[in-house]
Formats: C-alpha cells, structure tokens, sequence
C-alpha cells in the first residue's frame, strides 16, 4: 500500500519559546550552567 | 503492534498519530492504510526513511534569535550570578543610543531576515533608552522598506524596574516579557537580593501583576535549586501556581547542580552535589506530560523535545550559536551566542566588531563553531536526538581536556523507553499531540 507519513501542521503552536536559545543555555544573570 | 501507538486524530479528517519508539517521531498517516496486514513493515519502512533523511543544514543569512546586551549592570546582585553583576568582569555601563542605533545599522545592512531581537543584560531594563531606539530604528528600517517586518522583541528582565515610560515602551513595541523569579518567596529571597541585600520578591510580583495587565507578560525563568527538592516543591507545583495567579503556561527551569544549603559561594568553589529532580513525582516525566494535558502548562526542555518530535527534519547542529543566533555586546563586538559573551572565553570566539566588520574573521569563527557544532552522520540513526543538546559554550569552557571535541553521552533509548510506556498505559496520544499543536 502506498502511503506517506506526513509531518503533523503546527501553525497554531508558538513557533519558539520565549528567550529559547537550545538546551542548557540560560536567561539573563541565571546562575551558570553545569555540563 | 510493538513498538508503535496509534490514535485518531480528532483535528485532521480520517487521519491517525502514530509515534515510533524505534525511531522517537510522531507522524500522520491514512487511517484507511491502517488494516493493512503488513503496516508494521511498511511504517517501519517509512520511519527508515524519514532517518535517512532527516537532516537539513539551517544555515542561511537569516537570524532566528539575535541578542543585544544593552546594560551589562545590575540592580540585583543575586548569590548565585555567573555574570559578576552582569558586568561579565568588565566595567559597569549601559549601550549608548548612538552605538543601539549603529546596532541596528549593522544588523540590517549584514542579515537578510531577522525574526526575533532579545534584550539583555545585566538587568536590560536599566537601558531603556536605548531599548527603545533601538525598536525605533527597525521601525524606520521597516517604514523605508529596507526590511519586510519589524523584529519580535523578548526580554528577560528580573522585574524589579517598571515605570511608566518603560511600560509605555513594552507597550509600544510589544515587548514580552520573561521574568527571572524563583519560584516561591522564601527560596527566590534567599538567593535574588539587591545589591544592599534587600529582598525582591514582594516588587517583582506586584510589577508582574502589572504587565500581566497589559498582556505583555509571557513566561518565567525560574532556578531550580535543591532547597526545592528538599522541600518537596516540583516543577508542576511551581507551574500550577504561576497558572493559577497569572495564567502563565511557558516555563524556563534552569537546573543548579549545587546544593546551596549545603555549600556558601559553592560555585566558585565548584563544590558540585547532586541534584536529583526525578526525586519527586512532580518532576517525573509522566507528571509533567499529564499537568501540560491537562493544565497546558509546560517546561521548555520538554516542550523543545515534543516539537522536535513532531517535525520531520532535524538540523545537522547542536544549536544554533553563530550560525542562526549571535550576540551584539555593549562596544560592539559580535559573539556565537550570548553566553560566549564572557570574558571567560578571553575573546577567543568574539566574531569581530560592528564598527571595523571584518568578513573573513567572522566566517573563520562561523566555520569553528560549525565544525564543533557538526552532528555526526551516525546521530541519523539515534532516537535520542530530539533532545540530545548541549550548550556548545559552556561545554568548551568545561571541556579542556576534551580538546573542543564533544563527548556524546546519550543513551539510546533512554527517553523514548519511557515515553512509550507512558503513552502506551497513562496518557493518550491524541490529547498530546494536539494540546501540543494547538498551545499558544
């Protein structure tokens, strides 16, 4: 059968979060991170 | 079918979810295609599939995320601030409307899209005048036509500074606010003073009450210390209280591995306990998953891994440092990211200077950074990737031994085993993925 699996529309979602920069990267005077 | 769950989507006619564990993605596909006596093996076809060809490079002129130090000085003068006082070691000044406005000249002149400028300090609010030439200047840029829409603005700002001219100026350029607030009173006044030591929760909370008012409040970023743990307060608790006084539902939980009870000035000590959140319940991932159902409250960690699970591509890099954001600090000089803005980094990966741009210089730490940066080709075939992250700057601050090289440490299927568990007893994947879909 032929069929393809489709990526789920995300107009409605908030693009990207607030201030999101990647994992582990910090906001403003946040402590420092560990590895 | 093993290793599959499938459930019908109620937004996208005769349509089903299907999340793989094998392969950590959630797709859509034709209900009608589902009775197909060999649709294990053609999904699991499929999923190969979209493996083999999931990654995309990102890399363009366009800027997702530039930030702008616009105050590297602080009203505040929390125990646990990496940034010395937000000065980041050097002397204490605020960005001149002059150099925000060269700032701007700059930024408009080298990228071709610019989707979101942050502010950011030092406590940002302190620079208000040159916050607001800056939105200013991109409002002429629009007006002349020399860009195709004015920037999102963000700010993370620890809410102590609200007048009426910087609540005019949010106001005006719809600034959304993130604030810096530790959860509840006691632990946030424990460790978030003024610079005389006074305690701040009492301001921060009414001036929140005010921008909430106006719609311009979006988020906290809130530190998760032991003392929570100890006290046995989750993420959700603190989530369920924010939603509850302020209708917030994006949260930013930055994790210190220091047990500060424990140990005085215990960074600088580098004096590192163990901060062990799956302690409680709370902060348990079926937790979280079943509050933001239920509640639509998330964490970004986890709500960053549910998009990525849901997209079909995956970019070829760790995170996007130099190569879709980068920094501007106070004199100009241009970095990967805004933490590579330390002094700690000695300017090794300063990418050159607004006023003398060099070219050449800031593609060769373009071109660094991207090779540090660099997936490797077998990451294709790890379902782990969606939340395989590390903060490339701090990682190479720590990581002298490892000659720049970054250790992978992820262990396959150490997420998506739980996960599917999850979806496959407590939680239905319909009300996820469209709680997700449809949050805002």
């Amino acid at each position: 059968m032929s069929f393809q699996l489709q990526e789920i529309p995300l107009e409605n979602c908030f693009a990207e979060p607030l201030g999101f920069c990647g994992f582990g990267c910090v906001g403003n005077s946040g402590p420092r991170p560990t590895d | 079918m093993e290793g599959y769950i499938i459930s019908k989507s109620n937004l996208y006619k005769d349509m089903l979810y299907v999340y793989s564990r094998k392969h950590g993605k959630i797709m859509m596909f034709p209900e009608n295609c589902k009775d197909d006596r060999n649709i294990s093996n053609i999904l699991d076809h499929k999923f190969n599939e979209i493996y083999e060809n999931r990654f995309i490079s990102n890399v363009n002129n366009n800027m997702s995320l530039i930030t702008i130090i616009v105050s590297n000085t602080c009203n505040m003068s929390c125990r646990y601030c990496y940034e010395e006082n937000g000065t980041f070691g050097n002397e204490e000044k605020i960005l001149s409307p002059e150099m925000a406005i060269k700032i701007v000249d700059f930024i408009v002149k080298k990228y071709d899209f610019i989707d979101t400028i942050s502010f950011f300090g030092g406590e940002p609010l302190l620079a208000i005048d040159a916050i607001e030439c800056i939105c200013k200047a991109f409002k002429g840029k629009y007006e002349k036509k020399l860009i195709n829409r004015e920037p999102k603005y963000t700010i993370v700002t620890n809410g102590t500074i609200l007048n009426s001219k910087v609540l005019q100026i949010l106001k005006k350029y719809n600034i959304q606010v993130c604030v810096s607030v530790d959860g509840f009173k006691e632990i946030h006044n424990k460790y978030r003073v003024y610079r005389d030591n006074g305690v701040t929760y009492d301001d921060i909370y009414s001036n929140m009450v005010i921008l909430n008012k106006y719609n311009l409040l979006k988020s906290i970023q809130c530190t998760y210390y032991k003392s929570y743990i100890n006290n046995n307060i989750s993420y959700i608790d603190i989530e369920k209280y924010y939603l509850k006084n302020f209708g917030l539902k994006k949260f930013i939980f930055n994790d210190i591995y220091v047990d500060f009870d424990y140990v005085e000035n215990s960074i600088k000590n580098e004096k590192i306990d163990t901060l062990d959140k799956k302690q409680l319940e709370g902060n348990s991932l079926e937790s979280r998953l079943r509050t933001f159902v239920n509640f639509g409250t998330i964490d970004m960690d986890l709500y960053t891994m549910l998009i990525r699970m849901i997209k079909m591509k995956d970019s070829k890099y760790v995170c996007g440092a130099a190569l879709n954001e980068i920094a501007i600090n106070l004199d100009g000089n241009i970095y990967p990211c805004r933490t590579f803005v330390s002094e700690n980094y000695k300017g090794k990966y300063c990418m050159g200077n607004i006023l003398m741009f060099d070219e050449n210089k800031y593609n060769n730490i373009c071109n660094d950074i991207s090779r540090l940066n660099y997936r490797h080709d077998k990451c294709r075939y790890c379902n782990e990737l969606n939340f395989c992250n590390r903060c490339l700057a701090i990682s190479l601050l720590n990581a002298k031994h490892l000659n720049g090289k970054i250790k992978c440490e992820t262990r396959n299927d150490e997420f998506n085993g739980e996960f599917y568990m999850i979806l496959k007893d407590k939680i239905n994947l319909t009300k996820l993925v469209e709680r997700l879909i449809t949050s805002n």
